[in-house]
């Protein structure tokens, strides 16, 4: 007689801290650009991570060779007389 | 003794509604009583209604927003002992007609500041806003960098380049050297223009400049109007120049100018990698002369490095306080609100409690936990801290209250996984509100590659990520802009642009405006393995698997998910079941079409154990000048002989494993060679080689489309299938 058996996205992310036997519900020993939160709607249910996406469309560490990266970012407040 | 000069004047109007009154008496009464209201009948009655109470001075604040539109009355009493009391006239003034609008909410702007290529850059007030170049600010950015707010500059510290960037103040540059400056926060006028400004900034041996905040008028550069105020001397300097804060300024981060002619001031660090604020004082450390010494300048004046002062709000540094120095080299400085500042070195964290110009002490917090890097720490929302040391993550609650390893019960090889490095690789901790959870980034600098997890702080789980060599993680900082479609935890790229994670991305950019280019995200999880058998010496079978994809029926309200591919891997023990997954060896698999519940997959596969693959659908795009034509899309479709194969979008041509030879193969058929074929060793991706009939060169290439999936549910049927030897 055939029995349903669920199988649980790993919400609670990598584990691999136990024998493969006894991997822990809701972990897995294998996975990547994958998280608990899907991105379609932000529900506990498992899906693919966000995408890069540029927040300037300025190329600050441009230079002919090869680019560079930013390597710091601060913000700062200005009060308006 | 007589009242007059009433203050409101009698009759007049438009007065505001904080108003305070006041009026004059020929002799010095003893006290005032006072009448007050919008009755005339009751003041001019002095009714009980009305009486304020008794006053000395010779003014009264009814304490109390007056009626917009109202019309109040008052009458004074003088009292003096011997002369009998004496009343005033009756006096009346109206408050403003209307009401004032509502009060403009907003006061400030914000903005993004970043550093790259040696270049300083800001927004701009376009929007949304662009990063520009601030010129003529060179900064080392091969060198360890940190940036930080303070009194509406942006303070930086880049080893042995220390500099501010300033949006604020006017810039005055004298016609001479002034002998002695106006100190810091005094006002100087201008004659004849009566321009003012409250002084900022002078740097010692530079008394030609003044940076300021002006609060009335418009500076000029005439030679009449000189410059004058608090110890400004001499008073015959003016203005040859007025630059606004329009673009901002910059100029090197020294002490203030003296001005009784000590040494008033003390002295810069020589050098410093990190900086912050804490307790409103400007906060250095990381000199690599002097690697355990920490600096504080003075409270809310970053130009007074005057340690060891006899005031609890002068600068202070290791050397000059009782807290001393670090008992190793600083590697992280972590400020939290007023109550504390951690210090974390590589195999200790330090914390100083308290103001240590005020007594503060620094004591060891704990022993054999550090800090790896300057920015391998954050803060969550709720003011938990988070710290990467070698041998692992760590919390620390708020308040200090309790350490938890959170790595070491869920990866014990997390830190070896990520292969830390703090002298080749630029480590990060990256909370994000709004995905409630810390990235944690580790980018060889040499090369770009990485290794990166997304903690979730609801599941407590560990997540791993892998990125673009483009996109991969340098630095960040969550920007709380006003404008919601700005607010984002920003991140430094690899490739020198600032990018965000966009859940509304289903690739990952990794292009320039000039040349667009993305690619697809290789996202996937392993379910299982789990046992099917009814114990280890049973084999199970699964008879079926239903797979419930995100979105619904398609259409409708809810977002649906992409199709998902799926592999299934079976084996007598789950070890087994890893190693195929490793491998990439089902015993089948193929596609789930989204969104909604799937026909229900009725494929068996037998063993103790399974586990079931879930992932982006992998796509090729074929290109070249074939004959025949097989160029196109490819969507990864199933497995045969235990490999993937992919089948063009109007399934004429396949891309499969030939066994046989070891060979991928595109052709007409799985399985089938054919007449006309193409073939190349190793990957599925790259150029191929005609035979048979066919001619051209096809090269394969991954898709750069993008794709995203997420699952409602996965439910397997299950039975017993025979005892094992």
């Amino acid at each position: 007689m055939a029995r349903p058996l669920i199988l649980q996205f790993p919400m609670m992310g990598k584990n691999t801290n136990f024998a493969a036997t006894t991997q822990p519900s809701f972990t897995s020993p294998r996975m990547n650009n994958a998280r608990p939160r899907d991105v379609l709607e932000y529900r506990a249910r498992g899906g693919q991570r966000p995408g890069w996406a540029k927040a300037y469309n300025q190329h600050m560490g441009y230079v002919e060779s090869a680019n560079v990266p930013v390597v710091a970012i601060c913000q700062v407040t200005i009060v308006e007389l | 003794m007589s009242l007059s000069a009433p203050s409101p004047a009698h009759q007049a109007t438009g007065i505001a509604n904080n108003a305070t009154l006041s009026w004059a008496d020929s002799v010095s009464s003893d006290y005032y009583k006072v009448y007050f209201g919008t009755n005339s009948t009751e003041v001019t009655a002095k009714s009980v209604n009305v009486y304020r109470g008794n006053v000395t001075p010779k003014a009264y604040d009814p304490r109390l927003d007056l009626i917009y539109g109202a019309k109040y009355y008052w009458l004074i009493t003088a009292v003096k002992a011997g002369s009998g009391d004496v009343d005033s006239a009756v006096w009346e003034f109206t408050i403003v007609e209307e009401a004032p609008g509502l009060p403009d909410a907003k006061k400030y702007k914000k903005k993004i500041c970043s550093a790259a290529n040696d270049k300083f850059f800001y927004d701009n007030d376009d929007s949304p806003p662009k990063q520009i170049e601030l010129s003529g600010l060179t900064l080392n950015t091969s060198k360890a960098i940190t940036m930080f707010e303070l009194d509406q500059k942006v303070y930086i510290a880049n080893d042995a380049i220390l500099k501010v960037v300033d949006f604020v103040n006017t810039k005055l540059t004298l016609d001479t050297a002034m002998t002695v400056p106006p100190r810091r926060g005094q006002t100087i006028t201008q004659a004849n223009s009566n321009a003012q400004m409250i002084v900022d900034y002078v740097a010692k041996g530079a008394l030609t400049v003044i940076y300021g905040r002006t609060t009335s008028g418009t500076f000029t550069t005439n030679a009449a109007d000189t410059l004058s105020g608090d110890t400004m001397s001499p008073t015959t300097r003016y203005p040859t120049a007025v630059a606004l804060p329009t673009t901002p300024h910059h100029y090197t981060w020294g002490v203030y100018a003296d001005v009784t002619g000590e040494d008033e001031f003390g002295a810069m660090p020589p050098r410093a990698i990190i900086g912050n604020r804490w307790r409103g004082r400007a906060c250095l450390t990381g000199n690599s002369i002097d690697p355990h010494q920490w600096y504080l300048s003075r409270q809310l004046n970053p130009y007074d490095m005057m340690y060891g002062e006899d005031d609890e709000q002068a600068a202070v540094a290791g050397t000059d306080a009782k807290a001393g120095k670090v008992g190793d080299i600083v590697t992280a400085s972590i400020p939290y609100s007023d109550d504390y500042k951690l210090y974390g070195s590589i195999g200790d964290l330090w914390v100083l409690r308290g103001d240590p110009a005020a007594g503060g002490n620094l004591d060891k917090l704990i022993e054999g936990i550090g800090v790896i890097s300057q920015s391998a720490w954050c803060f969550d929302d709720a003011g938990n801290l988070y710290i990467l040391d070698l041998k692992g993550m760590y919390k620390i609650t708020r308040g200090l209250a309790s350490i938890e390893p959170m790595t070491s019960d869920k990866i014990p090889n997390f830190t070896k996984d990520l292969a830390l490095n703090p002298e080749t690789q630029k480590i990060c901790l990256s909370f994000d509100p709004n995905e409630q959870g810390i990235v944690i980034s580790v980018t060889t600098i040499e090369t770009g590659a990485n290794v990166n997890y997304f903690y979730d702080l609801q599941s407590e789980g560990f997540s791993p990520e892998t990125y673009p060599v483009q996109d991969a993680i340098i630095c960040s900082h969550y920007y709380d802009a006003d404008d919601p479609e700005l607010r984002h935890l920003l991140f430094g790229s690899y490739d020198g642009h600032m990018r965000v994670l966009d859940p509304a991305a289903k690739s990952d950019d990794i292009g320039s405006m000039a040349s667009p280019a993305s690619v697809a995200i290789d996202s996937y999880v392993l379910l299982g393995p789990v046992m099917i058998g009814p114990n280890h010496n049973f084999n199970g079978r699964m008879s079926s698997l239903t797979v419930v994809t995100a979105g619904g029926k398609a259409g409708g309200t809810v977002p649906d998910s992409d199709d998902i591919a799926y592999a299934v891997y079976v084996g007598d023990d789950a070890e087994t079941v890893m190693e195929k997954a490793d491998a990439d060896t089902p015993i089948f698999g193929g596609i789930i079409p989204a969104p909604g519940r799937a026909k229900r997959i009725r494929r068996k596969a037998r063993g103790v154990f399974m586990a079931v693959r879930l992932g982006n659908v992998a796509t090729y795009v074929v290109t070249g000048t074939l004959d025949p034509d097989a160029t196109g899309n490819y969507l990864y479709t199933g497995t045969y002989k235990g490999k993937p194969y992919y089948r063009r979008e109007d399934g004429a041509y396949f891309i499969w494993w030939y066994s046989t030879s070891s060979y991928w193969i595109i052709s007409a058929a799985v399985g089938v060679l054919g007449t006309a074929y193409w073939y190349k060793t190793l990957s599925e991706a790259g150029e191929y080689t005609a035979a048979g009939t066919a001619t051209g060169t096809p090269t394969a290439a991954a898709s750069t489309e993008g794709k995203t999936w997420g699952m409602e549910r996965i439910l397997a049927e299950i039975e017993p299938a025979g005892k094992m030897k």
